[in-house]
């Protein structure tokens, strides 16, 4: 198996304050808890990742990945970034940014500061979550990464099994077509000869995946992958539930109140556990783990100790 | 502006001509032939709708709507997140190995139905069917996600001669992609009115209509409560039954969101295709109104406030068409508010 590399995703820039311990240490067990109440779903998931144990998870971690890919009222600002890539270098940490779907209203606020950070620190990873900025990256000097928005796999698939199997056609069996659904919902994207040609053509050096419960069907060689859990991005954008709440109808702030604030969406229909931040909602993957670590080609992990706010 | 009209599966020849005959300018649908759901089911879909109501599932059908529609374009939607492999060049032993899989003969059955255009969401499933099927018009789903002109450009180098605009895109980003990459794309489209998703399909990875009818993420039926420490649960805002309405509303959120009031702003922008969804529901009562604001545009052009059905000697507010758009939709309260607004006053100012 290849060396895998353990890696903390930081989506709030205040998050530093009074994580002395981990930033000394880089394990993942002196991670401070988030100062607002932490949900059952976090609860849950933080007691998993105990349980999995530094047999399945490497036992330091190397990495930083600094930004929200969420939403466009929580991008970092350069400041923000520069600090805490600062912070993050002087403690040994190797440096991720984390970029969201970049509008055109923010895109040249994006490349300036790839461009300030490729100054600073040399060619860092820059995760992009569009194909716009994704292609602009290699000839800022950044390395791409293609982001978890860009790993586009069914969340929550239905299948004929789990459903009615009243598309069936007579004389096929449900089984076999169930099978046959499971292969194509599991394969990679980026396993595709015309995505292999995509990734090439921006300077791909690696994809962010999830975890979905259909699992994964990776090829032995081909971009290297990492991992995010605990947490799956299910669907997001559109409007946005807490800002409207306290927005009292003005659509032109945000007071960020995502940050301390879960919603419990309720869905007429029966599904997976979900948890809503702001306008993204996540299931708990935790789970679902078992089925991916031994997979080779996943040679990162990104633990998300909360809920990405 | 042109407009694009989506037809569910189980559209006939007289509802094209219904539609033609109502301002459809161009038209899009979904394909699930046998060879398709013989080896998927409609749970696994080329084009991210997964029931069978919402799919022309028969190459005699698609032929008769596509010389129903002529001379209107009919594209389609080909926009599934991530294609397979085995889906394009068949693997396993179903249909047969190594011949052209069930993705691919619903493009090569489409074009040689009269189909002209595909739909795709990503670039690199667009390089493949632009190098595959280069005389299919190749148009950037709004599902694929463009909220840059950078991406706009890049897709442009890969065949893509139109881009869909995500819902989500707030007007002054889509305005400022298009001036960016005007000099190598001439085709952009924005939805103007139709199926209110609450979250963003560019986004959404989850299923289109999860359970009839869209039940995953009706925003008739979900409802959020806010959990914040000390201050406990709380139930936010939202439309639905509990909520008293006026008259005329229930019919306007049947309309899903709305961009009437913005059209004027899209035209300026440099929006050439207004997008109605349709293969859910019946788009004609949406495009019947979003055919009568172009007029009123075209009236305004020609600035004869009697057209725009305004009363002679009334203050022109600062925005009659503005005006027109609230008077067509009838529903007042909705308007002020902007909850349904796919542009919103306050953001295209």
């Amino acid at each position: 198996m290849r060396e895998r590399q353990l890696a903390l995703h930081v989506c709030d820039p205040t998050w530093f304050q009074g994580q002395k311990a981990f930033l000394a240490s880089h394990r993942l067990a002196d991670v401070a808890a988030p100062a607002r109440p932490v949900t059952d779903v976090e609860e849950s998931s933080a007691l998993f990742l105990r349980g999995l144990g530094e047999a399945a998870l490497p036992s330091q971690c190397g990495r930083l990945y600094l930004g929200n890919e969420f939403c466009p009222y929580l991008a970092w600002s350069l400041d923000e970034t520069l600090s805490a890539c600062e912070l993050a270098v002087d403690c040994g940490f190797e440096l991720t940014l984390v970029s969201g779907a970049v509008r055109e209203s923010a895109f040249a606020a994006a490349v300036g500061q790839v461009r300030s950070v490729v100054e600073r620190f040399g060619a860092v990873e820059v995760v992009a979550n569009d194909w716009g900025f994704l292609a602009s990256l290699a000839s800022l000097g950044a390395r791409p990464v293609a982001g978890r928005l860009l790993f586009r796999s069914k969340r929550l698939p239905r299948l004929s099994r789990t459903v009615l199997p009243d598309s069936l056609e007579p004389g096929l069996s449900d089984r076999e077509v169930f099978d046959r659904q499971l292969r194509e919902m599991s394969e990679c994207p980026w396993d595709a000869p015309w995505e292999r040609d995509a990734a090439a053509r921006v300077g791909l050096v690696r994809a962010d995946l999830e975890m979905t419960p259909q699992g994964l069907r990776a090829d032995a060689e081909g971009l290297p992958l990492s991992l995010h859990l605990p947490f799956t991005f299910v669907t997001g954008g559109g409007a946005c539930p807490v800002a409207r709440f306290n927005r009292r109808g003005s659509l032109s702030v945000c007071s960020r109140r995502c940050r301390d604030t879960v919603i419990r969406p309720s869905f007429p229909v029966r599904t997976w556990n979900l948890v809503q931040v702001g306008q993204t909602v996540f299931m708990p993957s935790h789970s679902l783990a078992p089925h991916y670590l031994p997979l080779n080609r996943i040679d990162r992990l990104i633990v998300e100790p909360a809920l990405p706010m | 502006m042109r407009t694009v009209v989506g037809l569910p599966g189980t559209s006939d020849s007289r509802y094209v001509e219904s539609l033609k005959a109502a301002g459809a300018d161009e038209f899009f649908l979904g394909f699930v032939p046998a060879e398709w759901h013989r080896a998927y089911g409609f749970e696994v879909s080329p084009n991210r709708r997964y029931r069978r109501s919402q799919q022309v599932t028969d190459v005699g059908r698609l032929r008769e709507l596509c010389e129903a529609a002529a001379p209107c374009p009919v594209a389609v939607t080909f926009n599934e997140h991530v294609l397979s492999r085995s889906a394009w060049r068949a693997t396993g032993g179903f249909p047969s190995v190594g011949g052209p899989g069930p993705a691919y003969r619903v493009l090569e059955d489409s074009l040689r139905s009269g189909v002209t255009g595909a739909i795709v969401a990503g670039p690199g499933v667009a390089a493949l069917v632009h190098r595959e099927f280069p005389d299919l018009a190749l148009h950037m789903s709004g599902d694929g996600g463009v909220y840059n002109a950078a991406a706009c450009r890049f897709l442009a180098e890969l065949g893509v001669g139109r881009v869909i605009f995500p819902r989500e895109l707030p007007y002054p980003d889509l305005a400022a992609s298009i001036a960016g990459a005007s000099d190598s794309m001439r085709e952009f489209e924005a939805f103007v009115m139709g199926e209110p998703c609450v979250y963003d399909g560019a986004r959404c990875f989850t299923e289109h209509g999860y359970a009839f009818p869209c039940d995953f993420c009706n925003h008739h039926s979900v409802r959020h409560v806010a959990e914040r420490g000390r201050e406990g649960m709380r139930p936010l805002p939202s439309v639905g039954p509990g909520e008293a309405l006026e008259a005329g509303e229930a019919d306007a959120l049947r309309l899903g969101r709305c961009g009437l009031c913005a059209m004027p702003a899209l035209a300026e922008a440099g929006i050439s295709h207004l997008k109605i969804p349709g293969r859910a529901s019946i788009a004609l009562p949406a495009l019947r109104l979003v055919k009568r604001m172009l007029e009123a545009m075209e009236a305004a052009a020609s600035a004869d406030a009697r057209e725009l059905g305004l009363e002679p000697g009334s203050p022109l507010a600062d925005d009659p068409l503005e005006r027109v758009a609230r008077r067509l939709l009838a529903a007042p309260r909705l308007c002020s508010e902007g909850r349904f607004c796919y542009f919103p006053k306050q953001e295209r100012t």
